[in-house]
């Protein structure tokens, strides 16, 4: 693959939230973890269902579902966390034009799909007719086998309105 | 009075913090060719500190040149002065010079090079020749601020002649020069000297030198001495000489010795000299004459340190002399650099306080590790595994140790700086106090020894402005007309503590009652109902102070709760105890570490909590039986009844919206504190106590103020840490109104209720009950009886640090021994620092509040306090202090 043509295809990791499709960008994700042993933190903010040991760091785990103002998630079996690199993270690695958060997040999922690579042209402006809270999450869309691709903007989907339990 | 190699060694390590974020600072700024306000300001500020600190610490090239950067800073940050690229390479010349200066404050600090300052000025004037861009080498400038200075002068006879200011680095004086070239008599010499205003010592070098000492200002000096500034040169004594005594026995750098020169001076007599010589020719430690004169009071230090510059002039006389104003010394910091790089600062490396940090976590998590490796293999046997588990711990708990020393600093940094603060502010309030340090070399984690400083010197500052009285009225009550302020900082429980105590006045309950009536804080009623201890504690409250007049050191009102919010942030606590009329303590608690904190865990809604444990004040277990008659409940608000005090309840279920079916079962009460405050929390089940890594909040939860943090224990499991006040805050529980009905409840009840101590019982035998006060025994160790050893006729118990000799009843007293011997046992140690022993017992049975009856003494002997029929059962009191001291251990047996 020449040089040209890897600088316009960005990667993504796509999800499944009920049974839409999401992505994220890869360069985000520091892995995909299949721990479930959630510690629930009473009184939080619904969108963080609580907190998780991962090798020693304590991540904080987001439902997704809540964060784009969808209902809250089911954990289950097939339920996997994309645990997100750090904004420090992400300078070190000199990633610094994408952000996510300051903190150690992982984002609940109801699947994990596949990674893809999607040249920049195909990604679309996200439609008007979105949700209040997923318009301000979702940055783009990507038709992809008929399906609609959302790519949501990390920073965004982890800044909520300070909301009490 | 020396400074601390120490105060020196963070100087120079936190100027060149600074610098180094100066640098970019600047380098952005030429390349911007603009900057905004909060660079200035930046750049400001760092310079202003370094030359603060410098001020301090009497470096006065280091204060001298950083003040003349910072005023041209000051000048481009308002705006006076606009800001042009070329002005860049000189500040920054002015870092190197201020590096190189810092480096060598070891061997006595390098001096201010002229020619930069004078270019600096010239931009703070406004003078825009800048023809030496580069900024080589500024004659020019210097020109130029020559010719300013002089102006006003140029008219005046004496503009030739030629005048030298020494300057001394190390001290806050100088040690000035005066060497007129022609035209002065000698006595207008003298004249001139006088009016400076200094000690005059007038040397028989020649007739025309005049050496003097002098605290003014080098610019004042010039004024005084009717000579323009320019003359007025800045030399330092360390170029010419390293800083010693001379002695006669170590190779001779000066041309003259010491105690010739003492002599000459007239500071010491030729007899005088010949006994010291002779005294110093039969000290086998080769002390030099000048430490010797001093150390056997023939010099002043004042007098030695004068002698010691006159001496390191000497050799350099000829030069000096023929240095006029017209040609500054062309010195320069790169001249001097090489060569004398002996390294005398301690070995130290300089290592990123974040690096740190990640070492920090690290070794954390690898403590976590290891009790979770500890835990698994628990019961597995594999030969040669115990030692390596046991060599993994070592090493960790090691690693973890050292890796958190790294970040100690002892308050010694804290203390140092207090005979000064007392002694001002003693001074100006006419009052005298003594200080005693304690306790300087305790150690305690890096950014809580620098976030006390401010809390420590209110406090201090409140002592003597509020605690010790006036020297007259002290005597009036027969105290001695100094006070004394004993600070202290010693190890308790894991913890730190500063204590400062003073033998003033004490704090007046009735009176803080009053003032507290007075600001509307309570009414009058239930200002009368406030314990001694919570009226004195409302010193901590905003806005309320006791002094009786404001005063300019303190009394405004503010500082006690801002201290005690400071300390509180810090993760510790403050604590008051005073005696009216004989003085008060305040008791600083801080954790030794913000990392590791020892904690509880408590189970509650089927999930684990961490409890910290400074805020824990004892657990307390409900009797089933006893459930319906001590939990209560007032205006919607539930209460325990605890030894004749009412305690506000909190169950976590209902705080936080969680269902919970067994919370009724629930009879664990932890009793906690918060501030002067405390209420009992409700727990399903009591779990362990462990010491914990602190992890902070993310961002998500920030509105969880009633979680301090989480941390992962030693199974892998997240737990939330509670946070006593938050949880306190969150339930909304309003403590002032508990205190009234705190009040109601026990005005009735308190004559039914004798108080009587509470007293573990314990069995050594299924038939007999022995009773000892709790408050007498510091813990309870359950035991295998398998491990216990003896030694000769003695058994002893084996601790990590120490063997404890065990003490068995019925070898002691009339009783019976156990019928069977048991598996597991008890072992009382007591709370007593004569004797290191433990009691043995077969089985803990309660906790009771129970007094011997002294109707009947059914068992009798020394160590028996009396009985009684607990539970229908026969009770035997015991006497610890009699017991102890009738057992064959021996007192003070502490290892």
């Amino acid at each position: 693959m020449s040089e040209k043509s890897k600088i316009q295809k960005r990667g993504f990791c796509t999800f499944l939230l009920d049974d839409k499709r999401y992505a994220i960008d890869i360069l985000t994700v520091q892995e995909v973890n299949r721990q479930l042993r959630i510690t629930p933190v009473h009184g939080a903010p619904s969108h963080v269902l609580g907190l998780l040991n991962l090798r020693g760091q304590v991540v904080n785990v987001v439902d997704t579902k809540c964060a784009l103002g969808l209902g809250n998630m089911e954990v289950t079996e097939e339920s996997r966390q994309l645990v997100l690199k750090t904004n420090a993270d992400l300078r070190v690695r000199g990633c610094g034009e994408l952000s996510t958060s300051e903190d150690l997040i992982g984002l609940l999922v109801d699947r994990v799909s596949d990674v893809i690579d999607v040249e920049e042209g195909r990604i679309e402006d996200p439609p008007p007719a979105l949700a209040e809270r997923e318009g301000t999450v979702v940055s783009g869309v990507v038709q992809l086998d008929g399906e609609i691709l959302r790519i949501l903007a990390p920073s965004n989907l982890l800044v909520f309105e300070t909301e009490l339990a | 009075m020396e400074f601390d190699q120490e105060l020196i060694d963070d100087f120079v390590v936190e100027s060149i913090e600074h610098i180094e974020g100066i640098e970019p600072l600047l380098l952005e700024m030429e390349r911007a060719g603009d900057a905004d306000q909060e660079t200035w300001n930046s750049l400001f500020r760092a310079l202003h500190s370094v030359k603060g600190a410098a001020g301090f610490l009497g470096l006065n090239n280091i204060q001298e040149i950083s003040h003349v950067s910072e005023s041209l800073l000051m000048l481009l940050r308002d705006g006076d002065l606009a800001f042009s690229s070329e002005m860049v390479s000189p500040l920054l010349r002015v870092l190197d010079n201020l590096r190189a200066m810092l480096d060598s404050i070891g061997e006595g600090g390098e001096a201010a090079p002229r020619e930069l300052l004078s270019e600096i000025k010239a931009f703070s004037r406004g003078t825009q020749d800048t023809n030496e861009t580069g900024g080589g080498e500024g004659p020019e400038a210097e020109q130029a601020e020559i010719e300013d200075e002089v102006e006003a002068s140029a008219a005046d006879p004496l503009v030739d002649q030629v005048c030298k200011v020494t300057n001394s680095s190390a001290k806050g004086s100088r040690f000035i020069v005066m060497e007129p070239k022609r035209g002065w008599a000698r006595e207008q010499v003298l004249t001139a000297a006088n009016q400076a205003g200094t000690l005059l010592k007038v040397p028989k070098l020649d007739d025309k030198s005049v050496h003097l000492i002098s605290d003014k200002e080098p610019k004042e000096l010039a004024k005084l001495l009717g000579v323009p500034i320019a003359y007025v040169h800045v030399f330092d004594p360390s170029q010419h000489a390293p800083l010693e005594y001379e002695s006669n026995a170590d190779g001779e750098r000066s041309t003259i010795l010491f105690g010739d020169l003492a002599v000459e001076l007239g500071f010491l007599k030729k007899a005088d000299l010949d006994a010291l010589i002779a005294e110093q020719a039969s000290d086998t430690n080769k002390v030099s004459i000048g430490r010797l004169a001093r150390n056997l009071g023939f010099l002043t230090d004042e007098q030695a340190d004068l002698i010691r510059y006159e001496q390191l002039l000497r050799p350099d006389r000829d030069e000096v002399v023929t240095t006029t104003a017209s040609k500054p010394k062309p010195e320069s910091a790169a001249k001097r650099e090489p060569a004398k790089t002996k390294e005398k600062r301690p070995e130290s490396i300089r290592v990123q306080v974040g690096l740190l940090n990640k070492l920090i976590n690290l070794a954390g998590e690898l403590v976590l590790g290891r009790n979770q490796l500890r835990q698994m293999l628990e019961g597995v046997e594999l030969p040669g595994l115990k030692q390596i588990l046991q060599s993994v711990d070592h090493v960790t708990t090691e690693l973890q140790e050292s890796i958190l020393y790294t970040r100690m600093q002892p308050v010694r940094i804290l203390f140092d700086r207090l005979p000064r603060q007392i002694r001002d502010t003693a001074s100006k309030l006419g009052k005298k106090v003594d200080l005693s340090v304690t306790g300087a070399d305790v150690e305690l984690d890096r950014s809580l020894v620098e976030a006390l400083g401010d809390p420590m010197t209110h406090l201090i500052r409140n002592a003597v402005d509020h605690g010790v009285e006036l020297p007259s009225v002290r005597a009036e009550r027969g105290k001695s007309e100094v006070g004394k302020l004993n600070v202290r900082a010693y190890h308790e429980s894991g913890q730190v503590i500063i204590e400062i105590q003073d033998d003033g006045n004490g704090i007046d309950p009735d009176k803080l009652r009053g003032i507290s009536v007075k600001r509307g804080i309570y009414t009058q009623e239930q200002a009368s109902q406030l314990s001694d201890k919570e009226a004195i504690n409302l010193i901590f409250h905003a806005g309320l102070s006791t002094a009786e007049q404001v005063t300019e050191v303190s009394g405004r009102g503010v500082g006690m709760d801002v201290v005690r919010s400071n300390i509180k942030s810090l993760g510790g606590q403050v604590e008051v105890d005073s005696v009216l009329g004989d003085g008060t303590v305040l008791r600083i608690r801080l954790p030794l570490t913000l990392a590791i904190i020892p904690s509880l865990t408590v189970k509650s809604c089927g999930q684990r909590f961490a409890i910290p444990q400074v805020n824990l004040v004892e657990v307390v277990r409900l009797r089933m039986e006893d459930m319906d008659e001590r939990l209560d409940n007032v205006r919607g608000t539930e209460i325990l009844r605890l030894r004749n005090e009412l305690l506000p309840l909190i169950r976590l279920p209902k705080l936080l919206g969680i269902e919970n079916q067994e919370e009724r079962k629930s009879r664990n009460v932890v009793v906690l504190k918060a501030g002067a405050y405390q209420y009992g929390l409700v727990v399903d089940e009591l779990c362990d106590s462990e010491e914990i890594v602190v992890k902070p909040l993310s961002g998500l939860l920030a509105p969880c103020f009633w979680y301090a943090g989480s941390t992962i224990l030693g199974d892998g499991d997240v737990v939330m840490i509670l946070d006593v006040q938050g949880l306190l805050r969150k339930s909304g529980l309003d403590l002032s109104e508990i205190d009234e009905l705190l009040e109601d409840e026990s005005s009735g009840s308190d004559d039914d209720l004798q108080r009587k101590p509470s007293m573990v019982i314990f069995a050594n035998n299924e038939n007999e009950y022995f009773a000892l006060p709790q408050e007498q025994i510091q813990r309870l160790e359950k035991i295998k009886v398998e491990d216990l050893r003896r030694v000769g006729f003695r058994e002893y118990l084996q601790q990590p640090e120490q063997a404890i000799p065990l003490l068995r009843l019925e070898e002691m007293l009339p009783v019976q021994s156990p019928d069977v011997i048991p598996e597991m046992g008890y072992v009382l140690i007591p709370r007593s620092t004569d004797w290191n022993v433990g009691i043995f017992a077969t089985e803990i049975v309660d906790t009771l509040e129970a007094s011997p009856d002294k109707s009947q003494k059914l068992v009798e002997g020394p160590g028996i306090n009396g009985t009684a029929l607990l539970n229908g059962r026969l009770t035997v009191f015991l006497d610890m202090e009699d017991l102890l001291e009738n057992s064959n251990v021996e007192k003070n047996n502490h290892v």
